[in-house]
């Protein structure tokens, strides 16, 4: 087994509160590992570092052992994009400042134009490197993430309200044709036909997760507990390689609680790695093959649940007297 | 000037606005972009386009502008300059958005107005672009020369060069959209009325069943086209325009007919009769005003009355079920009643009180057969009988109406494709929430730009057709004020309807034209501040629809499905009730 996911000396503060300090932990690839501790342990925070959507104070942390910064890095087309837009606006309001302000005449202006563009590209380039060399900019760009396979939920359930549960699946599912506004408009045929692929797998989700009778009501009418099942479906129909679940079960009753274990730990043993944040004790022991304990930002202590619930000091920190 | 011809220039700026607030309905309806600028892109688009039909500047005269090229072939068009005004407009609303768009709500809002307001002071203070503060003229509507229409003129093929019947040709291509449009409406019934007796209603019906059946819309459009053609076939070898204005006219009321009567059929009898006491009503209320001696008692009689028919209203949605149910269907009801009432009935009324029969019979006749404009000098005369002499022409509007009919269509058509693809969908969810979308591999700023491209492209093209439409700009027109009257429209159908934006824009227009028609009942001096006032009610017009219809009239489209795809599980407003009454999930 490797690690899929290695973090060192993570840290993460707001104001005076210092939520992650120095957390270093590994998860091992096609396990499922808990991440437990008391409120304010940093757990989410921790969450949010892992998944890009917080930029670290320092630390790093290799996913399939990338750098997450490399991996959320601009790509060149985008640079291209922007240093191209940055010409063009500098570019064209020189020229028309040549003509109409100067009065030069049109070569003069073109020329001037050009200079701006120059200008303009230039400028883009420039504070591009002042910033990553000097600065020290970190990247926060998680959808570069989770096409690499990097996925994970809210804590409070973000359902998208105004789309029914249905849409809220087709949407998570990566490089869809149709998501090109050409192929939208011009090729239709094909997108459909990935459209009837989507719908399909989407119903076979909403039916695994036993909510296949709201496919169609708006996910905004959902109660609590069908939200968290939704929020669960969409990640899976990103078919991610690691999974980040803020307490999934949390308001979810028993029986559909044991099925999602069941569901968990199958496709754990078909290779898909879980990360998981959650309250309930029996679900934490009984899910994970190792389980992480944090307090005030740092590891505590890491084990396979036995030992962990031996452990005094996640006693004393968290479990409590029994 | 007949009804018809207000009620078709009415249309004609109705489409136009629809295609500007098609805009922001993608940019806020689809994408929860709140473009508070959109107007600088209506600017943008008009200004383009008329550089490259006005002529070059003359350095002699009074005006100034930068560019004229309406002498370079093949380029100095109409066709060529609202595709670049088109395509301009999009790249500077792309340009706009780029490092705006991260911006939330309302900080966005303010600085896409200042880009705006900068955009319209630019216009102001560089003379030496488009004639600074005075109004940039001396250019004409495409096929302008053409109409009215006579017999024997002809028409130079743009670009192609070489000539041929102008008549004819215009007029099959005027009746070919109106033709495609009507059909395509009627074709897109499904459950097409047989119950009015008339053999040609059963027939436009049965037509559009099978229409509706074969595909649609699609297959109805194609056979308007097709008729089209063939009429102007017919006035290629008879001059009968007459009749052939007569048999468009009457087809499309008979198409209305059929719509109209298909919704009769989902209203109750007794919501209709209260739909139309309510017409009636309003049109009592507005009695005072032409009729009423006084300014005070004019407006206090109105005002009066039209409080009394507010609290009939609210009293009968209180106390009566099922007129609470059907309410807005009820104000439908009546406004088509009110306007039947408005455009068939009370133009007779002067003629009718003089004695005079076969005024009000010729008046009549000119509302029905709106394809054609009557009276004037110009034109071609017939004597029938029974209404006497007339003289008729297809005048300049007429044509500018297939052309904003059909291009608002195809604004509709853009917009529905696009709402309906996996597209649509990442516009909805970056609506809903941007993180979520950013946890499931999606850009939303990329996302969030293309929308601003699109938006900002079809304002653009709304502005050349304005400019097409009024023959001169000034920079005064392109006020802040315009965003908010298409923010308005689109608030009005409901704020990510794609129909909706169609029949804000009506409603809108129809409050607009309403109030022009009643100024005119005021002294002069008072007129301005009757006209003026019109800004207040807009406001409180505003306030009413976001506080009682928050979903807009059509309320929220169901954009989940394909188009291509049945439509039959279309969402209703209101439809759907908590699904957690019967889940027994929670806890």
């Amino acid at each position: 087994m490797s690690a899929v996911l290695e973090v060192e000396d993570l840290r993460k503060s707001f104001g005076g509160i210092v939520a992650v300090d120095g957390a270093t932990f590994d998860i091992e690839s096609g396990s499922i590992t808990g991440l437990i501790g008391p409120n304010g342990a940093g757990k989410t925070t921790t969450f949010n570092l892992i998944s890009g959507f917080y930029e670290p104070d320092s630390g790093t942390v290799r996913y399939d052992g990338r750098e997450l910064q490399a991996l959320m890095a601009p790509s060149s087309d985008e640079r291209l994009v922007w240093g191209g837009a940055s010409g063009l606006t500098f570019g064209s309001l020189g020229g028309v400042a040549a003509f109409g302000l100067a009065g030069l005449g049109t070569a003069a202006s073109l020329g001037v134009g050009a200079v701006g563009t120059g200008l303009g590209a230039g400028l883009y380039v420039g504070q591009e490197t002042v910033k990553q060399a000097y600065d020290g900019h970190k990247n926060s760009r998680p959808f570069m993430l989770a096409r690499e396979g990097l996925a994970r939920t809210f804590q409070i359930t973000r359902e998208l309200g105004d789309m029914t549960a249905r849409e809220n699946l087709m949407l998570a599912p990566q490089a869809q044709s149709g998501e090109n506004l050409v192929n939208a408009w011009l090729r239709r045929g094909a997108v459909a036909r990935e459209e009837a692929d989507l719908y399909d797998r989407a119903t076979e989700m909403l039916e695994l997760l036993e909510i296949d009778h709201v496919a169609d009501e708006r996910a905004g009418n959902l109660s609590g507990g069908q939200r968290k099942l939704l929020e669960l479906g969409r990640v899976l129909m990103l078919d991610p390689q690691l999974v980040l679940l803020d307490e999934p079960v949390a308001g979810v009753n028993p029986a559909l609680t044991e099925k999602l274990m069941d569901r968990i730990e199958t496709l754990r043993d078909e290779g898909y790695t879980f990360c998981i944040v959650e309250h309930d004790m029996e679900v934490i022991m009984n899910l994970s093959d190792t389980i992480i304990v944090m307090n005030e930002g740092k590891k505590l202590v890491q084990g396979p649940p036995e030992e962990i619930r031996q452990n005094q000091r996640v006693v004393d920190a968290y479990l409590g007297v029994d | 000037m007949a009804v018809a011809d207000v009620a078709i220039s009415f249309v004609v700026v109705v489409g136009i606005y629809a295609i500007l607030s098609y805009g922001l309905t993608l940019k806020y309806g689809h994408t929860g972009l709140l473009d508070f600028g959109h107007v600088g892109f209506f600017l943008v688009g008009a200004y383009i386009s008329v550089f490259f039909v006005l002529p070059p500047d003359d350095p002699g005269d009074f005006t100034a502008y930068v560019a004229g090229l309406a002498d370079v072939p093949v380029v100095g068009n109409w066709l060529v300059g609202i595709i670049i005004a088109t395509v301009v407009a999009g790249i500077i609303g792309g340009l706009v958005a780029l490092p705006t768009i991260r911006l939330r709500e309302d900080y966005l809002a303010i600085t896409v107005l200042g880009v705006s307001v900068i955009f319209q002071r630019f216009v102001q203070a560089e003379s030496w672009f488009a004639n600074g503060p005075d109004a940039l003229r001396g250019y004409s509507p495409p096929l302008k020369g053409n109409f009215p229409l006579l017999l024997n003129s002809e028409l130079t093929l743009p670009v192609v060069g070489g000539t041929v019947p102008a008549t004819p040709t215009l007029f099959a291509v005027t009746a070919a959209v109106v033709w495609a449009v009507a059909l395509a409406v009627l074709g897109g019934e499904r459950d097409p009325a047989t119950r009015l007796p008339a053999s040609s209603l059963y027939l436009a019906g049965s037509f559009g069943a099978a229409a509706g059946n074969l595909g649609r819309g699609r297959v109805a459009a194609v056979g308007g086209i097709v008729a089209g053609i063939l009429l102007g076939g017919v006035l290629l070898l008879a001059d009968a325009i007459l009749l052939a204005g007569v048999v468009v006219s009457l087809f499309v009321w008979a198409v209305v007919l059929v719509v109209v009567s298909a919704r009769v059929d989902r209203l109750g009898r007794r919501e209709w009769l209260a739909g139309i006491g309510l017409g009636t009503g309003f049109l009592v209320a507005l009695l005072p005003i032409p009729y009423a001696g006084s300014v005070a008692v004019k407006i206090a009689g109105t005002l009066a009355l039209l409080t009394a028919l507010v609290g009939g209203f609210y009293r009968a949605v209180r106390t009566r079920e099922w007129f609470a149910a059907g309410k807005l269907r009820i104000i439908g009801a009546g406004s088509l009643w009110f306007v039947s009432v408005w455009y068939f009935v009370l133009p007779l009324v002067g003629p009718l009180a003089g004695g005079d029969f076969a005024g009000a019979l010729r008046t009549l006749f000119a509302n029905l057969v709106w394809a054609l404009s009557f009276g004037g000098d110009v034109g071609v005369d017939y004597l029938v009988t029974g209404l006497g002499s007339l003289t008729v022409r297809v005048d300049y509007q007429r044509f500018l109406l297939a052309g904003v009919l059909l291009f608002m269509l195809g604004a509709y058509y853009l917009l529905e494709l696009t709402a309906r693809s996996p597209f649509g969908r990442v516009l909805r969810a970056v609506r809903n929430d941007e993180d979520v979308v950013r946890s499931l591999g999606k850009d939303p700023f990329v996302y969030k730009v293309q929308s601003m491209v699109l938006g900002s492209a079809l304002g653009g093209f709304a502005g050349a057709l304005w400019a097409m439409y009024t023959q001169g700009l000034t920079f005064v027109t392109f006020a802040p004020r315009v965003t908010f009257i298409a923010l308005l429209i689109v608030f009005i159908g409901g704020a990510s309807n794609n129909k909706g934006t169609i029949l804000g824009a009506a409603v809108f227009w129809a409050f607009q034209q309403a109030t022009t028609q009643l100024a005119s009942f005021f002294p002069p001096a008072l007129r301005v501040n009757v006209l003026a006032f019109r800004l207040v009610a807009m406001g409180v017009l505003f306030l009413v629809v976001l506080y009682y219809l928050p979903d807009g009239v059509l309320g929220r489209a169901d954009y989940g499905t394909p188009i291509d795809t049945d439509e039959t599980t279309a969402a209703e407003p209101g439809k759907g009730t908590p699904a957690y009454a019967d889940g027994g999930d929670e806890e």
